[in-house]
C-alpha cells in the first residue's frame, strides 16, 4: 500500500465511489436539461432540478490538457514522478481530473484517446484513472 | 471618467523569510513601516480591511481585522477580514470604493501580511487539498504548479505558444526587478531564455524560473474619498474602473483554460472607466507562473486572443520596450508573499502613478491596468487606475 490519498466520501458522491469499487464510472444527468455533469451533486447545476439521474459512462474520452509533474507535491507522490496530471473530457461531455497511467508521460498529448482504468489505493480502495485507448 | 476612490499612501515590506515573526507580528511589521513612512493619524482611518491571519499556516484567524483595529486604537465604521486568495486586495480596493461611494466612510486602510510555505514542507499536502477539489482532484496528486501548467499546455496547443515565449515573461520581469531595491531575485542578476529553459523542471512546461518565488511579506494601502485625496498626496492614484468575477473553484470545472474570468472583468472595468486597452500606459498582471501574464494580456485586450506569447517576445514588455508590464519584477522576480501577494501589483501601480517608482519610474504613467486573481485562476478582479482627474 502507498500513502497516496483516498477520498473522503460525501453523501452525494457515495454512488460514484461504490460504482468505482465495481469497476464502473458514473456520471449524472440533469432531469430538466438532459445535460450530463461531474462531479456528483444533489441538484443539477444547470436548472437546480432535484435528483439528477445516475448513468454509467462509456469510459472513453480524450485528454483536454495535462502536465507532467517532475517535482512531487509531497512524499506520497515521490515514487510516481514523473507522473501525468490531466483533465480528461469524457465522450459524454463532462471533464474530470485523472492521471494518465500505463504509458511514458512524454507520449501524452492533447486530444489523445484514453480509456477508463482503475488504481488501487490504501485499503483496496479503487479510484478511476485513464490509460491510452 | 469619474474617480471612485483614491490611493494616497502605500507601503510594502521587503519580501524575504521572517521565521522570527508570527502572523500578527507580520501585520505589526507592515503597520510599523507604514506609520514610519507616512504621516497618518487615527482620525485618517475610518475603515479597515485585512485578510485573515495565518492563511498559509494551519491556524487561520478570521478576526484579524478587529485585533488590528484595536491595536491601532480605532473603532472603524467599516471593517472585515476578506479572502479571495490573490484577488483579495483588488476586492478590498473595490469594497473600499463602494463603501466610500455610499458615504459609509471617507477612508479605508487595506492590509495584508502573508507567508508562502515551500513545496515539500509539512503543510504541502494540506495545501494540495485546499486548492483542489478534496474528493475529485486532490487524490490525483494536485498542487499549484501542474494545475497552472494545465492552462499553459492548453494555450500552447490552441495558439502555438512556445516555451521560449513563456521564458520571455520571466526574462522581462527579471530585468524590471533589477531596478527594484527590494526585489528578492535582483541579486541573482539578469535572466536569459536559456537560463529559464535549462532550470530544473517542476511541472511541464514550467521550469523553476517559470514559477513565482515563495516568500513572506506584506503591504498597506490607504484609500480615501477622491475629494480628500490631495490633502494626503499631490498626485493621488485614482480608481476609475473595476470588474469582478468568480468563475469556478476546482480547475477541472473551469469552462475554459485559455480565456478566463479576466476577459469579463476587463470589459466591465473599461466600460466603467470609459476607456479602452489603447488608453493604458502599463499593466501589472498577477503572475503565479509565466503563462498568466500571457493569458491576461489577451483577456485585457492588450493584444488579440492567442497573441499573448508574441506580446512578450523580444523584450517588448521589459525596460525600454513599448508596453511595460510588471514594472516591479512580478511575483516571479520581486517575490510572491503568499496570501499578501495580491496587493504587491496594486502598490506598484500606485507608485508608478504617484511618481514614486524610483529608478523604474515610467516616463509616461497616467493610466494603468491591474489584474489580480485568486484560487486556481478562479476569482478575478481588474482595476483601472489613473492620476488624471
Amino acid at each position: 500500500m502507498n500513502g497516496k490519498p483516498v477520498p473522503e466520501i460525501s453523501p452525494d458522491s457515495r454512488p460514484y465511489w461504490e460504482a468505482a469499487q465495481r469497476g464502473e464510472l458514473l456520471i449524472q444527468r440533469c432531469r430538466g436539461t438532459g445535460k450530463a455533469f461531474l462531479y456528483p451533486r444533489r441538484w443539477s447545476p444547470f436548472d437546480y432540478s432535484a435528483d439528477p439521474v445516475w448513468e454509467k459512462a462509456s469510459g472513453r474520452g480524450t485528454v483536454y490538457s495535462y502536465s507532467i509533474v517532475y517535482q512531487p507535491p509531497y512524499a506520497a507522490f515521490k515514487d510516481d514522478c514523473p507522473y501525468v496530471l490531466a483533465i480528461v473530457e469524457l465522450q459524454e461531455g463532462p471533464r474530470m481530473m485523472a492521471n494518465i497511467l500505463h504509458c511514458t508521460p512524454e507520449s501524452v498529448h492533447i486530444g489523445m484517446a484514453v480509456k477508463l482504468c482503475f488504481e488501487t489505493r490504501a485499503g483496496g480502495f479503487r479510484i478511476p484513472q485513464f490509460e491510452p485507448a | 471618467m469619474k474617480p471612485l476612490a483614491a490611493i494616497v499612501a502605500v507601503s510594502e515590506m521587503k519580501p524575504g523569510r521572517y521565521p522570527q515573526y508570527d502572523g500578527m507580528e507580520m501585520y505589526r511589521q507592515v503597520l510599523g513601516q507604514f506609520l514610519r513612512e507616512w504621516q497618518i493619524r487615527p482620525q485618517d482611518i475610518q475603515g479597515l480591511l485585512s485578510a485573515p491571519v495565518g492563511m498559509a499556516a494551519t491556524q487561520v484567524d478570521v478576526f484579524a481585522h478587529e485585533k488590528l483595529a484595536e491595536e491601532l486604537g480605532l473603532q472603524p465604521v467599516f471593517s472585515e477580514a476578506i479572502n479571495a486568495g490573490g484577488g483579495t486586495y483588488a476586492l478590498m480596493l473595490i469594497r473600499a470604493a463602494l463603501a466610500i461611494g455610499q458615504g459609509l466612510c471617507d477612508s479605508v486602510l487595506c492590509l495584508g501580511a502573508g507567508r508562502f510555505p515551500n513545496v515539500g514542507s509539512g503543510i504541502s499536502e494540506l495545501m494540495s487539498k485546499l486548492i483542489s477539489h478534496p474528493e475529485f482532484e486532490y487524490p490525483y496528486g494536485t498542487y499549484i504548479p501542474p494545475i497552472f501548467a494545465l492552462a499553459a499546455v492548453r494555450h500552447m496547443h490552441e495558439f502555438g505558444t512556445t516555451r521560449e515565449q513563456l521564458a520571455e515573461v520571466a526574462v522581462s520581469q527579471r530585468a524590471w526587478a533589477l531596478k527594484h531595491p527590494d526585489a528578492l531575485m535582483a541579486p541573482q542578476g539578469p535572466l536569459s531564455i536559456d537560463k529559464v529553459l535549462s532550470s530544473r523542471p517542476i511541472a511541464y512546461p514550467f521550469n523553476l524560473y517559470d514559477c513565482s518565488v515563495p516568500s513572506e511579506g506584506g503591504s498597506a494601502v490607504l484609500v480615501v474619498a477622491p475629494q480628500l485625496a490631495r490633502r494626503y498626496h499631490p498626485k493621488p492614484c485614482y480608481l476609475i474602473g473595476f470588474g469582478e468575477k468568480h468563475t469556478h473553484a476546482s480547475i477541472s470545472q473551469a469552462s475554459s483554460l485559455t480565456t478566463l474570468g479576466s476577459q469579463d472583468t476587463a470589459g466591465r472595468a473599461y466600460r466603467m472607466a470609459g476607456l479602452g486597452p489603447q488608453d493604458m500606459d502599463f499593466a501589472q498582471l498577477y503572475d503565479s507562473f509565466s503563462i498568466n501574464p500571457i493569458i491576461y494580456a489577451e483577456d485585457l485586450g492588450l493584444c488579440r486572443k492567442g497573441q499573448g506569447g508574441r506580446f512578450f517576445a523580444g523584450g517588448r514588455t521589459a525596460p525600454g520596450g513599448d508596453f511595460p508590464v510588471n514594472t516591479y519584477g512580478g511575483l516571479m522576480s520581486f517575490g510572491h508573499v503568499g496570501d499578501a501577494s495580491g496587493q504587491t501589483m496594486i502598490v506598484e501601480a500606485a507608485r508608478q502613478l504617484m511618481g514614486m517608482a524610483g529608478e523604474r519610474q515610467l516616463p509616461q504613467a497616467r493610466t494603468g491596468i491591474v489584474h489580480c486573481y485568486g484560487g486556481m485562476m478562479s476569482e478575478h478582479a481588474t482595476l483601472i487606475l489613473s492620476n488624471q482627474s
